[in-house]
């Protein structure tokens, strides 16, 4: 299959894409923010310079919140990275509360976007499956796309794991307890050709998405 | 000059409020299209200057809602540029010299708010 035809390829690019779009939206945000409160700064001072008294607590705020902003970009940007770095092996052992973690960080305005709230409950313990993060990330971040288009009245989607023999189970709780794989908007093209790739099997209904990832040394 | 400002970025709009205040404008500010659309209901206003990207409601639904309410009312639309796409459709729906690229330089945008508030009109 040439990639210009292969789902996974398809759909893997425009995964990338969706990423890189959104955070780079996320970082535009940010500096919007910076530079208007650079702005507002040099407002004050040239209200102040024609004699208007000069407010220090107002000045102490906007610092406050340049500061609070570039830590919200440096998290933006760390997620970028690490995502960018997940296709640098194609196998490795992922520890997937910390995954979970990153593509819950990475779905937040999408989820916003939709009226919707995504929430990550880590497994209590560290928990780690061989296989492939970017595979994945892409087979998560479709599963989510679908769910949060499906949530139930609740407008909460929950991401969470547990063990499964050698391997681990995600599950995607929140959705609609109708919806199943014989929706219309079910990505079943690329879900499929994921599993594919992945040996994992993804299980639709009762209100939830289920994961189950083998552990590909085993 | 009556301004409404929207964007979900709360501390980006907040602060923009503020300097378009310092300037002489009155402006009413939110980040929920809900309550924005809440205030045109109950007050007149001017020019709106809206994010193209809102959650729940994009802006350019939301200008079509505020529009049936003011019909009066002018737009403003302020994008991070995130898609070809999304700016083409603003272009068509806001027209090409009233859509502003964020970060936005303040004097361009206080100047398309006394350019907009001036047209014939549009007073309500």
């Amino acid at each position: 299959m040439t990639a210009e035809k292969d789902p996974v390829a398809i759909g893997g690019l425009r995964f990338f894409g969706k990423i890189s779009a959104s955070v780079s939206h996320e970082i535009k945000n940010v500096l919007a923010v910076i530079r208007e409160s650079a702005g507002l700064m040099e407002d004050l001072l040239a209200m102040h310079r024609k004699g208007l008294p000069l407010d220090p607590e107002k000045f102490a705020k906007l610092a406050d919140r340049v500061g609070r902003q570039t830590v919200r970009a440096d998290a933006i940007v760390k997620n970028m990275n690490r995502f960018a770095h997940s296709v640098d092996e194609p196998v490795k052992l992922v520890e997937v509360g910390e995954l979970l973690l990153l593509i819950t960080d990475l779905g937040q305005r999408l989820a916003s976007m939709k009226g919707m709230v995504l929430a990550t409950a880590p497994p209590e313990t560290a928990l780690t499956v061989r296989t492939s993060p970017f595979f994945l990330e892409l087979a998560l971040w479709t599963c989510l796309e679908f769910a949060l288009g499906h949530g139930d009245e609740n407008k909460r989607i929950t991401l969470s794991a547990k063990p499964s023999g050698p391997g681990v189970e995600v599950v995607l709780g929140g959705l609609a307890a109708a919806t199943d794989r014989a929706d219309p908007d079910y990505p079943a093209e690329l879900l499929d050709a994921v599993q594919g790739r992945l040996q994992t099997v993804v299980q639709t209904g009762n209100g939830a998405m289920t994961l189950l990832v083998p552990d590909q040394q085993s | 000059m009556r301004v409404l400002l929207v964007d979900d970025e709360i501390e980006l709009v907040s602060t923009l409020a503020e300097r378009l205040t310092l300037r002489g404008f009155q402006v009413d500010w939110f980040a929920a299209p809900l309550d924005a659309l809440a205030a045109v209901r109950d007050n007149p206003y001017d020019v709106a200057v809206l994010d193209v990207k809102i959650p729940k409601m994009g802006g350019l639904e939301l200008k079509k809602e505020m529009e049936r309410l003011q019909p009066k009312l002018r737009f403003i639309f302020m994008t991070g540029h995130g898609s070809l796409e999304d700016f083409e459709a603003g272009v068509d729906e806001a027209g090409a010299g009233f859509y502003l690229v964020k970060p936005v330089n303040i004097e361009v945008l206080t100047e398309k708010i006394r350019q907009l508030s001036a047209e014939e009109g549009n007073h309500p």
